[in-house]
């Protein structure tokens, strides 16, 4: 009798939702899920889970105890732990893009978008893009070298031209051009080094050849 | 490391503002009183204080260790009574008293069906997914704080969210 064989791999799919992974794993299962409908699919159904463990409140951290003579070390204040607050900005990036990841399945945004998803699973690093009637954020993988820019709002770019984001330094640095999907989503994937340097972020309406920001800028951020 | 083994009072801060808060939010997990979840965590650091010198890098993050401490702490605290998995609302009575009705009665609902989902998990299942999503650990790193074979570790997360999804996934339209 043959042995059906199935790679172990699709295993990860929960502790990859959770944010359990190790990196090297987190990047093996990324890889992955370029090639695996299922393991998308299996990502965009614990959207749901992640999410309600996200609202569960982040506990503030007593004051911080006296280790060394009352003059040495003063009690924080008590705040919201900042885990709290990267939970509470991927909760409301899921608000944004939420409906439209769970209803798009169409192949040429799917993938993108549910490479999103399983990074707003992981408790991401986030900055606030936005523009005259354009809301998105910038969101950096805790745990691997992704990036992802998600905007909502802009008009469909005409033939020809595509949004373009440039880190701003010195001088505009091309990151890469954001493709569009359902729901007047654009999205770029891309690597998180090369948002190592620059102060501030910008998108641009460009010819799909620009190598300078020529057009308006339509949202802005800062890193 | 280097912020272990100086053991000044600005280290120490430095480590309780970068740790302090996930290691809460477990302990918050583990402890049905606030009192007793404060005073975990506040354990849990001045062993890293008292003990700096007996932490191994080696060996794994130091928020791994901190959360090991935290975990054994609050299983003392907790050894001749039911861990009650029902953790203090104080964040969520903040969060509460700053929204209006509607929100505070569907906050309330969620938070509701949350607790319940994870009370339906077995300890072990609920302790590698409270490790993971409120402590920020891998599997490997919860392997270690359990004590327990890696194998063992991932098959406690991969049935745990199946069943969490089983209850919480017909919510996707009230959550996301």
């Amino acid at each position: 009798m043959n042995e059906i064989t199935i790679d172990p791999i699709h295993e990860d799919l929960e502790a990859f939702a959770l944010g359990a992974l190790d990196r090297d794993d987190a990047e093996r299962f990324e890889g992955h899920l370029d090639r695996c409908e299922n393991c998308r699919r299996g990502l965009v159904s614990y959207i749901p889970v992640t999410n309600a463990l996200r609202s569960v409140p982040a506990a503030m951290p007593p004051p911080l105890p006296a280790v060394s003579g009352p003059a040495t070390v003063t009690p924080l204040r008590r705040r919201f732990a900042p885990v709290a607050f990267a939970y509470a900005a991927a909760a409301a990036v899921l608000l944004v893009v939420g409906g439209a990841i769970t209803t798009l399945m169409q192949p040429r945004s799917d993938s993108a978008l549910m490479t999103v998803a399983g990074m707003l699973a992981d408790g991401p690093h986030q900055t606030v893009l936005q523009g005259d009637g354009v809301r998105g954020r910038l969101i950096i993988g805790r745990r691997n070298l992704r990036a992802a820019v998600v905007l909502r709002g802009l008009p469909p770019p005409t033939a020809g031209t595509a949004y373009h984001l440039w880190l701003v330094d010195a001088k505009p640095i091309l990151v890469g051009a954001l493709s569009p999907a359902r729901d007047n989503l654009e999205v770029l994937l891309t690597n998180k080094e090369r948002l190592g340097h620059g102060h501030a972020l910008r998108v641009s309406l460009e010819p799909l050849d620009a190598t300078a920001p020529l057009g308006a800028a339509v949202a802005t951020g800062n890193m | 490391m280097l912020l272990v083994e100086s053991r000044t009072p600005d280290a120490f801060e430095e480590l309780y503002r970068r740790h302090a808060g996930a290691v809460a939010s477990f302990v918050a997990r583990i402890c049905s009183d606030r009192q007793v979840a404060d005073e975990v965590t506040q354990t849990a650091f001045l062993t890293l204080w008292n003990n700096a010198r007996r932490f191994n890098p080696e060996a794994g993050r130091l928020r791994a260790w901190l959360l090991t401490i935290a975990r054994n702490a609050a299983i003392d605290r907790a050894r001749h009574k039911r861990v009650d998995v029902v953790p203090f609302e104080a964040a969520a009575g903040k969060a509460s008293m700053q929204s209006g009705p509607e929100e505070q009665v569907e906050n309330f609902e969620r938070d509701r069906t949350v607790r319940e989902a994870l009370a339906s998990l077995s300890d072990d299942q609920r302790t590698v997914i409270e490790l993971a999503f409120f402590g920020g650990l891998t599997q490997t790193e919860i392997a270690r704080v359990v004590n327990e074979p890696l194998g063992t570790v991932k098959s406690r997360v991969r049935l745990g969210m199946q069943k969490l999804r089983r209850i919480l996934g017909p919510l996707q339209g009230n959550l996301v």
